[in-house]
């Protein structure tokens, strides 16, 4: 049987999670599904945990100018029904799961997931989101989204850390497309998926975001080549779509193939440069 | 350890293991058999309740994110008005087949219509995505609720 021990603020969460290396429990959506033999990933992880839904600092949504920081134990439905936040970043979290799981899912448990076909990922990766990473001993450490991800369900918050803050900067981009292809509308797990952005000054393409989910151990975007893309004059959508036909590593399981992936994600970012980048 | 929370309006104690799952309590210890366990891992959504007005799979709910919250199986929702309109809706739609998945149908319709009095056929197909119906009757399922919603006008 696992213990609970009981926080109800950040300080006795850390402190916990220092000493005893404490599992994070967070929306539950993810760490309560049983494998064949009736076992949760509670059940097969250490035997204390920590649930971060009643600490309060974790809980608030604030915008600024600059940026839009959101604490970890937010849900997703929360973020969906906050009036300052814009459609480019709740398009991608209405694809998560169905109403039921977004009522308790959140977006810190999201990317402590870290599955590559986690669906807010691309557009975290693409908007330069940052994770804040507290502990009771250091000063909060505060890093890409893109280095804290480092691989397939692994991620690099050390034993004694808790995500604390997902930070978006508050940027404008004139147009953004998200696509998630699933088996179905709800409740899929994306077979791949593709986030990209732009930005726009007197009709002259100043900044674009391409990044790619499910096609990689992790999301696949890569800065230099967005601006190299920038730099070419007069745009070429084959040479743009060419280049990063080169950087997708998808695999064939039981979701899809790495062929038909791979050409999907193409044909979409194919379809984002005709529509939104170079109409 | 002792979890309180509010259960179809009344206060209620429960010993439980803090990761055991809402739906087993409610099914084991309670005896409220509305919430049907069918995918046990959040894709059918027959095991659906409501938390402080909102849908969630009971399957899916350790019961330490219980605490000091109120639940509402469909056992309580049958009690008031809005679920005699939604009942109404669902006769006049044939919206019932076997009804294994009708309590979590009902419930997620109940969380649409308190936000959206007035849905739309999208808003109410997007309400029940996370709900699966086996006998496949998902077009007399959208019509059961909207027709709730013109029978039960002015209760949400």
């Amino acid at each position: 049987m696992v213990t609970l021990l009981p926080v109800r603020t950040l300080m006795e969460a850390l402190t916990v999670r220092k000493e005893l290396h404490a599992t994070i429990l967070n929306g539950a959506t993810d760490l309560m599904i049983r494998d064949p033999n009736k076992q949760t990933a509670l059940d097969r992880s250490s035997a204390s945990i920590i649930a971060l839904s009643q600490i309060d600092e974790l809980r608030h949504i604030d915008v600024d100018e600059r940026t839009i920081q959101i604490g970890s134990a937010v849900t997703i439905d929360e973020i969906l029904r906050d009036p300052r936040i814009e459609e480019i970043i709740k398009s991608p979290l209405r694809s998560i799961g169905s109403p039921a799981i977004r009522t308790m899912a959140t977006l810190g448990g999201n990317i402590c997931n870290a599955s590559p076909a986690g669906d807010s990922l691309p557009m975290l990766y693409a908007l330069d989101a940052r994770v804040v990473l507290a502990s009771a001993d250091a000063l909060p450490r505060e890093i890409p989204i893109a280095a804290f991800l480092v691989g397939v369900r692994k991620t690099s918050l050390r034993s004694d850390e808790i995500l604390t803050q997902i930070i978006i900067p508050n940027d404008p981009f004139s147009a953004f497309s998200f696509r998630k292809v699933g088996q179905r509308k709800a409740n899929a797990i994306s077979k791949c998926s593709f986030y990209g952005a732009v930005k726009k000054e007197e009709g002259r393409v100043t900044d674009v975001r391409i990044a790619f989910g499910a096609v990689g151990t992790t999301v696949i975007r890569d800065r230099q080549q967005e601006l190299e893309l920038l730099q070419t004059s007069p745009p070429d959508i084959d040479a743009w779509v060419e280049s990063y036909d080169r950087l997708l590593r998808p695999i064939d399981d039981l979701r899809s193939t790495s062929a038909y992936r791979r050409r999907v994600c193409l044909n979409l970012l194919r379809d984002f440069l005709e529509r939104s980048v170079f109409p | 350890m002792d979890i309180n929370f509010i259960l179809n309006g009344t206060s209620v104690t429960c010993n439980a293991d803090p990761t055991r799952r809402l739906l087993d309590v409610l099914r084991e210890d309670f005896r409220l058999t509305a919430a049907k366990e069918g995918c046990g891992e959040g894709e059918c959504g027959s095991c659906a309740v409501l938390i402080d007005g909102r849908l969630v799979n009971s399957c899916l709910l350790p019961m330490i994110l219980v605490e000091g919250r109120s639940v509402v199986t469909l056992e309580g929702y049958k009690k008031t008005q809005r679920f005699h309109a939604l009942k109404a809706g669902f006769q006049e739609a044939g919206s019932v087949q076997c009804g294994f998945c009708t309590p979590g149908f009902v419930l997620a319709a109940e969380a649409l219509l308190s936000e959206h009095p007035n849905p739309t056929q999208e808003q109410a197909v997007i309400a029940v995505e996370g709900n699966l119906c086996r006998c496949t009757g998902y077009a007399m399922i959208i019509e059961g609720i909207l027709n709730a919603a013109k029978i039960g006008e002015g209760l949400w």
